[in-house]
């Protein structure tokens, strides 16, 4: 069976790999638009490469991007096509589902195959709970339609280098009426993904300067500052958030400062193995998600908990 | 400048009860709300509507409790709520409601543009926008976090990587984020009238369409995490030593700090 897998995300893409490995195929196509560097890259990790060249396409656009992977796709027989689930991929996926008349299915934590087809976990509620889908009646029906699953990132581990694949160029003829005016690169996390400590601060916080408190608890504990969406997406103190519409982080201790711990946030970081909270509110729901709570205001509890780490 | 949004009446994920014994969730008359991002692309195109003129028309899809999100539709200020109602569409995946919600704008008539929510409450597909502009092979640009209509649409969307700002044709499919703006609060009397304004209420087989799903949900289940839950209280400033000490102790014997 071949699976084909398409990730813009270098990281995510080997993710994919791992996962379509579990899937036993018994042959991984990559499906690359991107450079000619890009489309290297993914030979050492699969059998085969089907390549459109996006200077020829020009920037990420989803409609012109989804003519390029639904040509990838026909050139192909894949039963699955495993999509790296971010804001690029959704689309992408989404899409290509409508155009190939196949099933797409988004938030993928887990995949199997059984003689029912396709058998995904994704989360569902808004990260509340996970369902358990079938997606498709069957695996295979006709050539070219493969069922699509796009799997978030951070569930299965990057793949190492193994292959030399074949690499074979796709032609695509696209006339787009969309312009790219510009493209506002952001800053990346602080490696909030891979953290053994993250300590996330919440609106508890008053200003921005007080971030300079979380970083030091963080030192202390020997970990890393995330934050909360509204820190992030309203107020713009860092470049991204903790939680399931952001980062999802599975430490070995979390520290939730000034965090409510609404459902979306907790979704995020629902993996780790110990969670740990300092909230004026006694009834703020955090403490319901927590193993250990602290009862106090932030500005008095969080210096004491710094000096009485340092000591 | 005539406008369609999509709005789901999704379940409020905040208020969702699960049984204690099976871990399942208990949706029979769980309460639900307007998907947040979607009463944001409302506020959107009600802004857009103020500046150039033209109409709002809502779509919204889903079992027969979906009507109730038409009072705060209309309370907003929309020209006008489209519903299509079945007992079995809460049992829709995506791929149908798509194909439901273009029908249904079809039914509409013209538009020069859709707005829906990026990722619903609920279902947080991704899915339902990109697939409504396939459908209509339109333009789609996710994640909108601003945009403008005035001399040509501009878009800007949170792509993850990067924010893209792109200059689109109309008509477009833009779904929005949480941030694009902060939506308004009816007043009381709006709301008042609002209930008695009419809408357009569809069934499947107005729209020649019948229940058909690919996707479908075998289990769903709340993942049960076991957490100690050990809470000290350090408000008073003479027990906060103590009660640090205590929790510091158990990490330490957790082995995490
Ligand atoms: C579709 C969707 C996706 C979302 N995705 C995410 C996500 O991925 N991540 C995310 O974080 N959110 C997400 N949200 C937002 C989420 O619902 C909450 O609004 C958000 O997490 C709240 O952030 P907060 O805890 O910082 O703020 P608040 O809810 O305002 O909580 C602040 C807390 O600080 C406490 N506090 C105040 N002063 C002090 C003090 N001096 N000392 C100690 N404590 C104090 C308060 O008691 C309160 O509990 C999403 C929402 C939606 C609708
Ligand atoms: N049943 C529905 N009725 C109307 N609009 C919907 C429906 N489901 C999804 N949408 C729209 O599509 C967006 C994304 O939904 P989803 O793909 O479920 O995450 C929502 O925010 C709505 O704008």
């Amino acid at each position: 069976m071949e699976i084909m897998v398409y990730s813009e995300n270098e990281k995510l893409f080997k993710e994919l790999v791992t996962a379509a490995s579990h899937l036993n195929a018994s042959r991984i196509t990559s499906a690359v638009i991107g450079s000619k560097e890009d489309a290297e890259k993914a030979a050492k990790y699969t059998d085969k490469v089907l390549f459109v060249d996006s200077s020829e396409l020009g920037e990420y656009k989803p409609k012109e991007y989804v003519e390029a992977l639904c040509n990838i796709v026909k050139a192909s027989d894949p039963q699955v096509l495993l999509v790296g689930g971010t804001h690029k991929g959704n689309a992408l996926a989404a899409m290509l589902s409508v155009k190939l008349g196949e099933p797409s299915v988004t938030e993928v934590s887990d995949l199997k195959i059984t003689e029912e087809g396709l058998m995904v976990l994704r989360s569902a509620f808004g990260g509340v709970a996970v369902a358990e889908v079938r997606v498709g009646k069957k695996l295979f029906t006709k050539v070219a339609s493969p069922k699509i699953a796009c799997v978030k990132p951070g569930f299965f581990a990057p793949a190492e280098e193994s292959k030399n694949g074949e690499i074979e160029k796709i032609s695509v003829d696209v006339k787009s009426s969309t312009e790219v005016l510009e493209i506002k690169k952001k800053e990346t996390g602080a490696g909030l993904e891979d953290a053994d400590v993250v300590v996330v601060a919440g609106r508890g916080v008053k200003k921005k300067e007080d971030l300079s408190l979380i970083e030091d608890l963080a030192k202390a504990l020997g970990g890393v500052v995330g934050v909360t969406r509204p820190l992030s997406a309203d107020l713009h103190w860092a470049p991204t958030w903790v939680g399931m519409s952001g980062i999802a982080v599975k430490p070995k201790l979390y520290v939730g400062v000034g965090v409510s711990g609404q459902i979306q946030h907790i979704a995020g970081i629902r993996n780790s193995k110990v969670i740990m909270a300092v909230n004026t509110d006694p009834n703020a729901p955090i403490f319901e998600h927590a193993d250990y709570g602290i009862v106090g205001d932030l500005y008095q509890v969080v210096p004491k908990l710094i000096e009485m780490l340092k000591s | 400048m005539d406008i369609i949004v999509c709005i789901k009446q999704s379940y409020d994920v905040q208020q969702l009860k699960f049984d204690p014994k099976t871990g399942e969730p208990m949706l029979a008359g769980a309460p639900r709300k307007m998907s947040d991002m979607d009463r944001r692309a409302l506020e959107e195109a009600l802004k857009i509507k103020e500046n150039l003129g033209g109409t709002v028309k809502t779509v919204t899809v889903g079992p027969p409790e979906s009507r109730d999100v038409v009072k705060e539709i209309y309370a907003m200020g929309a020209d006008e709520a489209f519903v299509v109602t079945d007992l079995k569409l809460d049992k829709a995946d995506p791929d149908l409601t798509a194909k439901i919600i273009v029908e249904t704008i079809k039914k509409i008539g013209n538009f020069d543009l859709i707005l829906a929510g990026a990722a619903s409450t609920d279902d947080y597909s991704w899915q339902i926008p990109a697939k409504v502009a396939a459908l209509l092979d339109l333009p789609f640009f996710p994640n909108a976090v601003s945009m403008t209509v005035d001399g040509g649409l501009v878009v800007e969307s949170d792509l993850g990587d990067a924010i893209y700002k792109y200059k689109a044709p109309l008509p477009s499919v833009v779904s929005v984020s949480l941030e694009i703006n902060e939506p308004r609060i009816p007043t009381l009397s709006a709301i008042l009238k609002a209930s008695r304004k009419q809408f357009t209420d569809f069934y499947l087989q107005d729209l020649g369409l019948e229940v058909v799903t690919e996707l479908e949900v075998r289990k769903v289940v709340m993942p049960k995490v076991e957490r100690k839950n050990v809470v000290v209280e350090a408000t008073d400033p003479s027990k906060m030593e103590d009660g640090i000490k205590k929790i510091l102790d158990e990490l330490r014997k957790e082995n995490v700090i």
